[in-house]
């Protein structure tokens, strides 16, 4: 998606109030606590183990570091972590 | 929940995945729409769970990747058909059971009938049994709906009647019709039904023939429905009997009150032996079919009981069985002796109890006459008893206008 395209888009979602992970495939992230996390709008696994959990975004990926990570659901768009969450980070 | 009942369903295999870059297994099963879940990180490689119709795709891809897949455990229904082809013995005898329990069900074993007082339940049963309807019938061999016309057309003292089919009882449900009771309607008179001595007459419609303080006999006429033609004042008497006039006719009403008496008749014995419980139970229970009596629990002798029994009957295919509880009370004999005026007031209480069931009254009698009637040295004492009571004696019988004519 180009610069420009995401800019008319969130201008289009912030005047019609749109909730931005539908107008802007947006990944939506919910976090229990620490032992559970639930993300929608993922792209895929790009590496997993039990203390590393890389996520690919639609722009960037999503780091999880933690202790004895599980995927407990895998979904097309939606998965859910179990396991100890220590740390969370966006990378581009 | 759901989800687990639909995995035990569909049948589910746990995974375990080994090679490098596992990574990419997991997101080309996702691409291609294959669940994973329980994505665990072992040792030498990951374990998860699949579905049982995505383990074959799930094999493709990883033979692609060169990847090592191993099914380390196969769960759920699909998985359990093995485990029956062994043990066929059970699924016949499973099988068998859900068809002798349709088998079984589709017989009508018990038909119950309600609302009917005055039909007999017998003849309902019978005229049901003459339509197809009874106990052992199979229930697709009648139409309930046709039998209920038909028992509508032949008794003829019911008004409505349904036929409630649930499971293997039959319930007929009857309602009768309420026949208006027969009024006389011709001319008739109030005649007496017994003896006595009136002591109130209230006439609605009539000439009353009788007046307070008369003895009347049974089938004299109380009240008249023979009403004299009311004397003109304008005929001078002697000229009366000259005209014919013509006497009228009605239907006599009202009540005539009246002293009767009736009697009863009571006895005691001077000396009584008496039967009184000690106190002492014992129970026994027994199952009697129709081979044998199964007895469960036997019972201690007494040498004089009085036995309760309760029965609970069951209707089986085989026949009745019944489930037979009896309780023995033990019971010894208690002499007494009684004084004359004893056994007098005991037999007096006798006569009158029985007076009271004759008459089917409640109320006490305020007076009455005793009379002994054996001799004292009879071992029984026996007594008659008088009583007098007011009571309506009147009842309306009919007569014919051309008997009148006669007189």
């Amino acid at each position: 998606m180009s610069k420009r395209r995401e800019a008319i888009s969130r201008a289009v979602a912030d005047l019609l109030e749109i909730p931005k992970d539908l107008a802007l495939d947006l990944p939506r992230v919910t976090l229990v606590g620490k032992g559970e996390l639930y993300i929608e709008n993922h792209r895929g696994i790009i590496e997993y183990s039990s203390e590393r959990l890389r996520i690919n975004l639609n722009r960037g990926y999503i780091e999880i570091e933690g202790r004895d990570l599980e995927i407990s659901v895998l979904m097309p768009d939606e998965l859910v972590i179990v396991g100890e969450v220590r740390s969370l980070r966006y990378l581009d | 929940m759901s989800k687990k009942i639909f995995e035990q369903l569909g049948g589910m295999v746990t995974v375990k995945l080994k090679g490098k870059n596992l990574e990419k297994v997991i997101n080309m099963a996702m691409a291609r729409g294959i669940f994973l879940w329980n994505i665990k990180k072992n040792d030498d490689g990951i374990s998860f769970r699949v579905r049982q119709s995505g383990f074959n795709a799930l094999q493709s891809i990883s033979a692609e990747g060169g990847f090592e897949l191993e099914a380390t455990r196969r769960q759920g229904l699909p998985f359990f058909k093995q485990v029956l082809k062994r043990r066929m013995g059970f699924l016949a005898g499973a099988l068998f059971f859900v068809a002798a329990l349709y088998f079984l069900s589709s017989f009508i074993w018990f038909i119950e009938v309600s609302g009917n007082r005055v039909v007999g339940e017998e003849r309902i049963l019978d005229n049901a049994r003459r339509l197809g309807v009874y106990s052992g019938v199979t229930k697709w061999s009648f139409s309930a709906r046709e039998v209920e016309d038909a028992l509508l057309r032949d008794i003829s003292e019911i008004s409505y009647v349904r036929i409630n089919i649930k499971g293997v009882k039959a319930r007929i449900e009857i309602v009768e019709k309420v026949l208006p009771t027969q009024e006389i309607t011709g001319p008739c008179h109030i005649v007496a039904v017994r003896d006595g001595v009136v002591d109130d007459i209230l006439v609605l419609n009539g000439q009353a023939a009788v007046k307070p303080g008369d003895v009347v006999v049974k089938g004299d006429i109380l009240i008249s429905g023979l009403l004299d033609p009311p004397s003109s004042p304008y005929v001078p008497e002697s000229e009366e009997e000259k005209i014919n006039k013509k006497a009228s006719l009605v239907r006599a009403r009202g009540s005539v009150m009246a002293q009767v008496w009736y009697e009863g008749y009571g006895e005691c014995a001077m000396m009584s032996e008496k039967l009184v419980l000690t106190g002492e139970k014992s129970h026994m229970a027994y199952i009697e079919t129709p081979w044998r009596k199964l007895v469960i629990k036997k019972a201690t002798e007494f040498a004089m009981s009085q036995n309760s029994t309760a029965v609970k009957t069951f209707n089986t295919p085989w026949g009745e069985c019944s489930l037979v509880l009896v309780t023995a009370m033990e019971q010894s004999v208690q002499r007494e002796e009684h004084s004359e005026n004893e056994a007098v007031n005991i037999a007096r209480e006798r006569a009158l109890k029985n007076l009271a069931e004759l008459l089917n009254t409640t109320q006490p009698f305020n007076d009455c006459r005793v009379e002994v009637l054996s001799s004292p040295s009879d071992p029984i004492l026996r007594v008659k008893v008088a009583v007098e009571i007011i009571e309506d004696i009147g009842q309306p019988q009919p007569f014919a206008p051309q008997q009148m004519a006669k007189k």
